[in-house]
């Protein structure tokens, strides 16, 4: 990790994420592995002394204690002089705007109250290193969205380094500065938001982050500057070529890189019917089959020629071809390859 | 046709349960079932204790016109009381850390720890009590190894050293529940601000724990301060409360009596409450932090020694002693004491007859408590009586808190009115009255953890009382019913205060009150003593593993 950095770690529930970062900060040991915290091995240093702020899943705020207490919690245990501490406690508290219930009991707290005393917990204790394990995921989906932003704007301002925990894309998306993407205890990939989701190198990444069509294709030979691939019988031009051999391949796309139109005769078009239509506010999501059997997710963005779509309508799918990414068959067969189990 | 009269039989079974459904179903029945269990609690646990003082309390005076009586009586009240506070304050600076090590270490020793803890329980306290006297005050005890007759001989530190011993567990067993059900995040969360585990404990969990620490105090304090047969054997010229009593019962006038008696109850029951009340507000030192001392009484070394000197008080101060009564009852199996027993005599005949009338004591109350003790459970856990149950919920618990033997001599005078009951059937009532809690207590706790919501879908789905009762809680509590049964059987087995009270003939005599007449009295040889206290051991053990092994069939 670089230093000042927010790196957020996604994966799905039980793939390790909460194990990792608790090696991370001692909580755990590893069974094998170094960890480095400023190039120093920390496997043998205590919870306490590897100076790094922890934010809870379950918040664990201290019950017996005020909001006040809690926060001033890690300079006590230190025995620094809480006066010595005060313009940091200060400022906290300044920005997350806790002063009116620094008298107040954890219990009687809003969710997001909770949440606000947890990290200003971790910060005061002077950690340079702040590692938060899905510190949103029991707040109202408003609330999350309003505290994301809060805490990117903190941990950029006070200039420290952070590892987020999350099983939100969309909150990872919008506050990483590079996002690690887990599966069955192994970091799968590394990258920014825009590179997992525009460019990943892996198609379990391709498939977790985000939504994407996969097809199943043989490679029928190259053609200028790129390749020529069999879709079950639909033929697909990709102007980049394979790093890879063999024959069989898999295509990825993403549901709003695919333009769905009525006009027929269109190149390379896929003509298929529309099956299903979902609202999801800010955009419609299609499931179109195709005339040989393909099923197809497309996503248009709310607006009235998208409204007026009609489950059954006859269409033609145009898969932007950029946007086309081209992966070799795994092994272990694609439904495996991309299963989040 | 055997098919035919099964069918029928069904038949007949389903229509009895619809017409005991439909009955249950009836307000005045569900009423009568709650009040025969509340007329149950106040005519028989707890007014007859209270009416037998309050009804005595004139005598009390007498005890006036006897100055060296009235100072004697008071030093042991002030004894018990000394006693119970010490024995409840060192069994907690001693069981916490054991109950720590069994529920953090990950040592293999850990389960072996854990089923010796049991061990004090096992053992009847009178039983404890000679074990205990044995080890530390007799010279084939542990007074050989310092080649001394006796390294501690009978008196105030032998009390404390049995009573720390038979309250140990107590404390340890409310501890590692407490430990179990602690989330350890608090802990973890305070160690990544910085704290050494020491401050971690001491300014998180201990606090977040201080429930459960207090309740268990208070059942130690309990215990020390109701125990009669075993401090009666290793008093020696020491008195508390019980061993005035159980001494003095048939030499001096009731006066003396019912005032040790009136002064122990009350003062136990304000003392409790009192705990009860204040201790919730009392503060753990967590205002200042030591962070330099801390992380040495952190470190490895401090922590093994920790665990290695809990360990050795426990092995050596609770183990060995309620062990050690194996060796003369060993021996006491090969000297030909046994042969003695089987060939008969009238001590013999005795302790046979004895033993019957406790387990046909400890049967009779542990069938009463669990049929009227059942309702009343309910009437708590689910809050029926409103605010009141809170209340109801406080008298429960008085007879626990109670010195039983101050509960035994309220009960004599009490049943001595009514001079037509069988005396057999007033030691059952005493016995009953000093168990109630343990059932309904246990009880309640069971039911409580039962959701509510589950009883309310099962009468949302047309299920009436009757039927909820039999479907839904007492399937989900069977077990804690046999272990509340077992506890109150153990509890009445090994009761020797108020059975010494309550006794008007010897031919009543309970198992625990002959052997500790047998001891104290010396009306049987050591080797008698040993073999009589080595049956008592197992035939209560027997009667435990039995009593196990259905609950555990029944589980399955």
């Amino acid at each position: 990790m670089e230093d000042k950095e927010y790196l957020c770690i996604i994966g799905p529930s039980g793939c390790g994420k909460t194990t990792l970062i608790k090696c991370i900060a001692g909580i755990i040991k590893p069974d094998e592995g170094e960890i480095y915290i400023d190039d120093r091995i920390v496997n043998d240093t205590p919870i306490q002394d590897r100076g790094i702020g922890y934010v809870f899943q379950e918040i664990a705020l201290f019950p017996h204690m005020s909001v006040y207490d809690n926060i001033c919690y890690g300079p006590f245990v230190k025995g620094l002089d809480i006066s010595s501490a005060k313009n940091l406690i200060n400022e906290i508290l300044n920005m997350l705007e806790l002063w009116d219930r620094v008298k107040d009991p954890p219990s009687i707290l809003s969710g997001g109250a909770q949440q606000k005393t947890a990290v200003a917990r971790a910060l005061t204790s002077g950690s340079r290193l702040l590692i938060l394990d899905e510190p949103l995921g029991s707040l109202d989906a408003k609330v999350r969205r309003v505290l994301r932003y809060e805490l990117r704007r903190l941990v950029k301002d006070l200039g420290l380094t952070a590892i987020h925990v999350t099983h939100d894309q969309e909150e990872a998306m919008s506050i990483a500065d590079r996002i690690v993407v887990m599966r069955s205890g192994e970091i799968v990939e590394i990258g920014t938001p825009l590179e997992l989701y525009l460019r990943p190198k892996n198609l379990f990444t391709a498939h977790f982050v985000g939504e994407a069509n996969f097809f199943i294709g043989d490679l029928l030979g190259e053609e200028d500057e790129g390749v020529k691939i069999d879709v079950n019988g639909n033929i697909l031009y990709i102007p980049c070529k394979p790093s890879f051999e063999g024959k069989k391949v898999v295509l990825a796309i993403r549901p709003e890189f695919i333009i769905m139109k009525k006009t027929n005769g269109l190149k390379d078009a896929w003509r298929g019917m529309i099956e299903k239509i979902t609202f999801l506010g800010s955009s419609l999501r299609f499931e179109v089959c195709t005339e040989n059997d393909i099923m197809v997710i497309v996503k248009n963005p709310f607006s009235s020629e998208a409204l007026g779509w009609r489950v059954g309508d006859r269409v033609n799918l145009v898969l932007s071809r950029d946007s086309l990414l081209l992966y070799p068959y795994p092994k272990e067969g694609l439904e495996k390859a991309i299963s989040i189990e | 046709m055997r098919r035919q009269r099964a069918i029928a039989s069904e038949n007949v079974r389903l229509r009895l349960i619809r017409k005991i459904d439909d009955f249950s179903a009836k307000n005045l029945v569900k009423c009568a079932v709650y009040a025969s269990s509340i007329i149950f609690f106040f005519t028989l646990i707890l007014i007859p204790p209270i009416a037998g003082i309050l009804e005595n309390i004139g005598k009390l005076k007498t005890i006036y016109y006897d100055p060296s009586l009235l100072t004697s009586a008071n030093l042991a009240i002030i004894n018990s009381f000394t006693m119970a506070f010490t024995v409840a304050t060192l069994d907690l600076i001693a069981a916490l850390p054991l109950a720590w090590f069994i529920v953090r270490s990950k040592m293999k020793i850990v389960n072996f720890i854990d089923v010796l803890v049991d061990i004090p329980f096992l053992i009847p306290t009178a039983a404890l009590g000679y074990s205990s006297l044995l080890f530390w005050s007799s010279q084939d005890g542990i007074s050989r190894i310092f080649g001394m007759e006796t390294l501690i001989p009978p008196g105030f530190a032998l009390v404390l050293l049995l009573h720390f011993a038979f309250s140990y567990p107590v404390i340890v067993r409310v501890m590692v529940g407490e430990l179990l059900t602690y989330r350890e995040v608090y802990e973890v969360a305070a160690r990544t601000l910085g704290a050494q585990p020491f401050t971690a404990v001491r300014t998180i969990t201990l606090p977040l724990l201080k429930p459960g620490i207090i309740v268990s105090f208070l059942l130690a304090f309990a215990r020390s301060l109701s125990e009669t047969g075993a401090t009666v054997i290793a008093a020696g010229n020491f008195e508390n409360g019980p061993v005035f009593i159980f001494k003095n019962i048939d030499k001096v006038g009731e006066g003396a009596l019912v005032y040790v008696s009136s002064v122990l109850i009350l003062a136990s029951t304000i003392i409790f409450f009192l705990i009860k009340l204040l201790a919730p507000s009392l503060k753990f030192p967590i205002k200042r932090a030591f962070p330099s001392i801390e992380r040495k009484l952190s470190s490895y070394e401090v922590v093994k020694f920790r665990d290695g000197a809990t360990i050795l008080v426990f092995l050596i101060i609770v183990v060995a002693p309620s062990l050690f009564i194996a060796l003369p009852v060993l021996s006491a199996l090969l000297d030909g004491t046994v042969n003695e027993m089987v060939a008969g005599s009238e001590l013999w005949n005795v302790f046979w007859r004895s033993m019957l009338i406790s387990y046909a004591v400890g049967s009779i109350s542990t069938l009463m408590n669990v049929v009227f003790g059942l309702p009343a459970a309910v009437l708590i856990a689910r809050r029926k009586l409103g605010r009141a149950t809170s209340i109801f919920k406080a008298l429960v618990s008085i007879p626990i808190i109670v010195p039983s033997i101050a509960l035994g001599v309220s009960l004599k005078f009490f049943w001595g009115k009514y001079g037509f009951i069988p005396e057999f059937w007033v030691i059952v009532f005493s016995h009953t009255t000093i168990t109630y809690t343990y059932f309904v207590e246990s009880m309640s706790a069971a039911i409580e953890g039962i959701p509510v919501e589950m009883e309310d879908v099962a009468g949302t789905l047309g299920a009436k009382p009757f039927t909820i009762f039999r479907r839904i809680t007492l399937p989900l509590t069977k077990y804690a019913v046999f272990s509340g049964a077992i506890l109150v059987f153990t509890r009445a087995l090994g009761e020797t205060g108020a059975a010494k009270a309550v006794v008007r003939t010897k031919e009543f005599q309970t198992l625990p009150v002959l052997l500790v007449d047998w001891i104290i009295n010396k009306r049987a040889t050591s080797s008698q003593s040993a073999l009589g206290i080595g049956l008592y051991i197992i035939s209560a053990f027997l009667v435990l593993l039995a009593l196990r092994f259905i609950i555990r069939e029944r589980r399955r």
